[in-house]
């Protein structure tokens, strides 16, 4: 039974804010959440940038040994000093599946990265290929039955190297790229007269219910692999009628998203990231659903070029070229260029922090960040191989985690960390993705 | 569907290992025909006898034989061209969904499960359409009034019947009639008819091409299968009236009877969408005018530039094929374009008067759609051309062969390196692209052409095409074309893109006998597309299913 709104949520209270920045979100108060027996995160947010963090000097914090309390942030992370102590570094993990990976160039990693499997390709060329089993974040929401909000800026086409969400093999789930779109679709409903909002209800589920009979009657008339996609349909639709029969009321005040703008577009990129961050903690907070992603371009980002004035950016060349650059013809031009971008990218992920944090929680100065998991993460670790992989954990967890700290763990399997979020998440999983892959959660 | 992979680790040495490189010749094993499932089960038919002056291909001497095809979702494009047809509507809601899943390059929504933020994409599309449909075209669409006597089951039935692409049985009438009457009792004939045309815009039967199957083995599809399959290949939409009526009277069986509406259809204006979409997704000229250049080296770069580029490209293919000679050695020679002002200022020609017009080029400059400016943007860089990407192309898309990525582990460069070739982690595969390229190097990353240097050098436009012997060296991009154009790998290559896109899988050996028919065919036809069209469209690739 799923808890994802669109039609059915009807606010207390009266007219929506008009501020589109951080301001708005002191309207919004987070359910207060904790766990009655052991400590685990409430909600988890993944975030995920193209390519690697440049390089480990790059990525390393100043201390020595393999675990040390952080006491500055590299120069990339400066965006993050606020939230210094909310962050766990993680250090040196491996991508092992791309140890035992047939298919496919550097780029197929991102089909591993949330899965832990290899993938399986479906077509010609390295793009054509779909992850082969279902992903931490939407394993995470199926455990605790909810919808997850799959998010995107620039995602790119439907093939494996833009996908970074899926519920089960061959089933990737395709983000949302419209902030304001999505926005009235999970809140617009609820803006109606309560009459007006019944009678539309009814209607779609009239409409759905001739739909479901159709879906029912055709698909055992049909072959395995197409029953099989029909059946997917009708639960699809069939989640559908359950969220327009679901009556519960929301206690917040969501602010609309700007309409207007092409969201899509290149130019509007670093808008999009944050309408979509906006977006994402006005959902979490306002309780529609507990598990979130936010993708920021694909595999190669070779259709994203930061031409972006306003936001301290002006490179004609798109983002794949810069991150090669930097790796195959190092000069003070392409590691001026190779820094730049990827500190735009950890600004953006410290809006997602300082939007969490400032979602009050509790009656103790609380905030959301610090009853979430945040998993920051890329597809790509040193010089476009699965070594030396950084990933960042960010919040609370509930108390489960302890932050403002470095780790490395050399060699340990990043389907290991898997298996952390979800034990982090309250869920008792000790493998994630290929087993074969899977020593048991990291020692955080 | 089977590919053979070569581990890249077989491929490292230093020779021409052509064989460690690419995944085979047309994309799959390429051995033995392999076994006819039409020996196991039964054909509804004898089979299609061939012409009795032809050789019957080896493979097809077992009958005809089939291939499993995945059940395929409409494109965006098959549903905006649908929903025009159907409802009158030109508003195109799918270019706000999420993009067509491809396979071989070609849009084919065959494999990954619906996702869902895709239903909801045709949840809020469905109602739009509806709703306009009621308010603003309800004399076209409906045409009666609600509440006269027969006019919703006349609806019911005719309007089912087109957007199902098949009869409605008594049980589905009678259940789309339910809705509507329980509808209209409460909110009113308008909407109840809004909700009848969204539920069947939602319903499996219009969202997906349904074929039904049957008993275990190869069996001729049925008429409305036939129709659907026909219309949807050369106009990339439903069938009309004529055709579904063709289904009904149970025509479309008959081969030459299909080979009859094949060729009505491609008459008909709107097979202009299917050359329009395969000459798009052959060519990559999806995203040309996001295309990224160097504004101080191509100040004359925008996307609108890039728009016009596109243009041209789909224009001069449908004026080839729909109004010229329809051959494959024009579009690959053709020393005319079909071009506006900004663009004859870039090919360095005079510009027509207005719009976009047929206009001569320098036949020692260009020839065909590898010198169109299209093409060369695409396959280039901000400041530079690609040697790999323009070789790549006409390896994987004139050769059909296709190319593995790079190993792992090895550091991917992505500018023009002349000793690539010399160092063997890298040479296996380039060797067979990078060659190509350097042939390409009198036109600029928006194809403009310079045959010499700032400092009035000739530009090197050497170039060799590695094992492939009818082509061999050569100088220039315009030689080069002139060659393919006239080899047998290239018009075998360009029949198997043809069939790839209309079949929207990848070839198996199954169908190696409509394969071998159909270069048969183009070899005798002399390359003409418009008989290759026809020949895809009768073949038993497309006449014939595998039920398992």
């Amino acid at each position: 039974m799923t808890r994802f709104s669109s039609s059915r949520r009807r606010f207390l209270g009266g007219a929506c804010a008009s501020a589109l920045s951080l301001p708005f979100l002191s309207s919004l108060v987070s359910r207060s959440v904790r766990a009655a027996d052991g400590m685990q995160a409430q909600r988890l947010v993944v975030f995920f940038t193209p390519n690697e963090p440049i390089d480990r000097e790059h990525w390393k914090p100043a201390g020595s040994g393999d675990q040390f309390a952080l006491t500055s942030l590299p120069a990339m992370m400066s965006g993050l000093e606020p939230h210094r102590q909310d962050l766990l570094l993680l250090g040196d993990l491996e991508m092992r599946t791309r140890d035992i990976e047939t298919h496919g160039a550097g780029h197929v990693g991102i089909g591993h990265l949330l899965t832990g499997r290899t993938v399986s390709p479906y077509g010609s060329g390295n793009a054509e290929f779909w992850a082969s089993g279902i992903s931490v974040d939407q394993h995470v929401a199926a455990a605790r039955g909810v919808d997850a909000l799959t998010l995107g800026a620039r995602p790119g086409g439907s093939n494996g190297n833009c996908r970074i969400s899926y519920t089960g093999a061959n089933e990737p789930v395709h983000p949302r790229t419209r902030p304001d779109e999505t926005f009235d679709s999970l809140f617009g409903d609820a803006t109606l007269p309560a009459d007006e909002l019944a009678a539309l209800r009814a209607r779609r589920l009239s409409v759905l219910d001739r739909v479901t009979g159709d879906l029912q009657s055709l698909r055992p008339r049909l072959p395995g692999e197409a029953r099989d996609k029909l059946d997917f349909h009708l639960e699809l639709v069939r989640d559908l009628e359950q969220k327009l029969q679901d009556d519960t009321a929301m206690t917040c005040e969501p602010s609309p998203i700007a309409g207007g703008i092409d969201y899509d577009s290149n130019a509007a990129f670093p808008t999009t990231v944050r309408r979509q961050v906006d977006l994402m903690v006005q959902a979490l907070a306002c309780g529609i659903t507990d598990v979130a992603s936010l993708q920021l371009s694909n595999s190669g980002a070779g259709d994203l070029t930061p031409l972006w004035p306003e936001a301290g950016l002006d490179l004609n060349l798109d983002c794949h070229t810069i991150a090669h650059d930097y790796n195959q013809n190092r000069n003070a031009t392409t590691v001026q260029r190779r820094e730049q971008l990827e500190t735009f990218f950890f600004d953006h992920f410290a809006y997602l922090l300082d939007a969490l944090a400032a979602v009050p929680e509790g009656p103790d100065g609380g905030r959301m960040l610090d009853s979430t998991l945040v998993l920051w993460c890329k597809n790509l670790g040193y010089n476009h191989t699965g070594r030396e992989m950084l990933f960042i954990l960010a919040g609370g967890a509930g108390g489960a985690l302890q932050t403002g700290r470095f780790v490395s763990l050399p060699g340990r399997s990043h389907n290991d960390l898997l298996v952390s979020v979800c034990q982090l998440m309250g869920l008792p999983d000790t493998t994630f993705g290929d087993p074969e892959l899977c020593d048991g959660a990291l020692p955080l | 569907m089977t590919m053979t992979r070569q581990s890249p680790l077989l491929a490292l040495c230093a020779s021409l290992a052509l064989g460690g490189c690419y995944s085979g010749v047309h994309g799959f094993d390429g051995d033995d025909p392999g076994t006819d499932p039409g020996d196991e089960g039964e054909a509804d038919e004898a089979g299609d006898d061939p012409e009795p002056d032809e050789p019957v291909p080896a493979a097809c001497a077992e009958g005809p034989s089939a291939a499993a095809s995945p059940m395929r979702r409409l494109t965006g494009l098959e549903y905006d061209n649908t929903v025009r047809d159907l409802l009158g509507d030109d508003s195109q809601p799918a270019r706000r969904f999420s993009p067509d899943e491809e396979v071989g390059g070609y849009a084919a929504n065959s494999i990954a499960k619906l996702s869902k933020s895709q239903l909801d994409e045709y949840v809020d599309a469905a109602e739009t359409l509806a709703a306009t449909a009621v308010s603003e075209r309800w004399d076209q669409v409906v045409g009666c009034d609600a509440a006269e006597a027969g006019c919703v089951e006349g609806f019911v039935r005719s309007f089912g019947r087109r957007a199902f692409r098949r009869p409605l049985d008594e049980p589905e009438q009678a259940d789309y009639l339910a809705l509507y009457t329980d509808a209209e009792a409460e909110w009113g004939a308008s909407e109840a008819m809004s909700m009848v045309i969204q539920a069947m815009l939602l319903s499996p039967g219009f969202l997906y091409h349904v074929e039904p199957s049957g008993e275990p083995g190869v069996a001729l599809r049925d008429d409305f299968t036939l129709a659907s399959r026909l219309s949807y290949f050369l106009w990339a939409s439903m069938p009309d009236d004529a055709l579904l009526d063709a289904a009904q009277a149970g025509e479309l069986h008959d081969p030459e009877a299909l080979e009859q509406q094949a060729r009505r259809l491609l008459e008909d204006e709107r097979a202009a969408a299917t050359v329009a979409s395969f000459h798009r997704q052959w060519l990559h000229l999806q995203g040309l005018p996001d295309r990224v250049k160097d504004s101080s080296l191509f100040p004359e770069w925008s996307p609108q530039l890039g728009s016009s580029m596109e243009e041209e490209t789909l224009r001069f293919a449908d004026e080839v094929v729909r109004h010229g000679d329809g051959s494959l050695q024009t579009l690959l020679t053709a020393s005319w374009t079909v071009l506006d002002a900004p663009l004859a200022e870039l090919y360095g020609v005079p510009a027509p008067a207005e719009g976009f017009a047929v206009t001569e080029l320098p036949p020692e400059e260009r020839a065909g759609l590898l010198t169109h400016a299209s093409f060369l943007t695409s396959t280039a860089h901000a400041a530079e051309s690609s040697w790999v990407l323009r070789g790549k192309f006409v390896r994987e898309r004139l050769l059909c062969t296709e190319i593995l990525p790079p190993p792992p582990g090895v550091e991917i460069n992505e500018v023009n390196d002349p000793d690539r070739l010399g160092n063997p982690d890298c040479a296996y595969c380039h060797v067979l692209m990078d060659p190509i390229g350097t042939g390409f190097d009198a036109y600029s990353p928006i194809g403009a052409f310079g045959d010499e240097t700032p400092d009035g050098q000739p530009v090197s436009t050497e170039g060799e095409v590695i094992g492939v012997p009818e082509v061999g060296s050569f100088e220039g991009a315009v030689q080069l074309a002139h060659a393919l154009a006239q080899t047998p790998q290239v018009h075998e290559c360009v029949a198997e893109q043809w069939f790839q896109y209309g079949a929207r899988r990848l070839p198996t050996e199954a169908d190696e006998c409509t394969l071998e028919r159909l270069r048969a065919d183009f070899e005798a036809s002399g390359q003409d597309i418009r008989e290759l069209m026809i020949a895809i469209a009768t073949s038993d690739a497309f006449r014939y299913q595998l039920n398992e």
